[in-house]
């Protein structure tokens, strides 16, 4: 998973530290989320997008290993 | 220009000192357990209640701990205890085999302690992987 959350906390000017704070979280979670170490919860993720005003997706992004399953349905259809 | 001073979060200062009061009471009271087997009468009494107090608070010492937990400690923690339990499984049967095969028998408390020795070594083992896994 991508993750805008470093820009986001740069523009704030917020470390990683501040951040955790904001989200109830440790400063290691806040660390891995940025480094791609660690996804985040579905409720941790809505949590931080809510923290910059975001919706989830402007924050998160999703990279997906597989064909999404409209385009594998789409050739299987052909 | 000078760095900003780091906010100490003040749930990063519960969870370390959750962590120490479990590992004091723990050692405290496998101390006062294996004191036991030395002392009579009165003192023996008491050095038992003293050791099933200390266990029962290093219990719950350890259960708030990982209620305050985040969920990526959750993960770590989580692989630590996996580490314990397969750990003293593999331990007791060892026990269970050298017993029969006429070697002493281990103390309950000596098992209770090794048990949080293997959660400690799992939740270095787990830090340490994570860390070393994506340098």
């Amino acid at each position: 998973m991508k993750t805008r959350l470093r820009v986001l906390r740069a523009e704030r000017e917020w470390t990683q530290a501040e951040l955790a704070m904001h989200a109830e979280v440790s400063r290691a979670c806040i660390n891995a989320i940025e480094t791609g170490r660690y996804d985040p919860s579905l409720s941790l993720a809505f949590k931080i997008a809510r923290i910059f005003g975001k919706n989830v997706e402007e924050v998160f992004l999703y990279q997906s290993v597989e064909p999404a399953i409209s385009e594998s349905s789409q050739t299987s259809s052909e | 220009m000078t760095p900003r001073p780091v906010p100490i979060d003040p749930l990063v200062l519960k969870k370390q000192n959750f962590l120490r009061i479990f590992y004091g009471a723990a050692t405290g009271s496998a101390v006062a357990f294996a004191l036991v087997q030395y002392s009579h009468n009165f003192k023996r009494e008491a050095l038992l209640a003293l050791a099933l107090l200390g266990s029962m608070f290093a219990i719950w010492t350890l259960l708030r701990f990982l209620r305050v937990i985040d969920e990526f400690e959750r993960q770590y923690t989580h692989e630590a205890l996996r580490f314990a339990f397969v750990g003293m499984l593999s331990l007791l049967v060892l026990e269970v085999c050298l017993e029969s095969l006429g070697f002493p028998r281990v103390p309950g408390y000596a098992n209770a302690a090794f048990a949080v020795i293997f959660w400690s070594l799992g939740l270095a083992i787990s830090s340490w992987q994570r860390h070393w896994r994506h340098e």
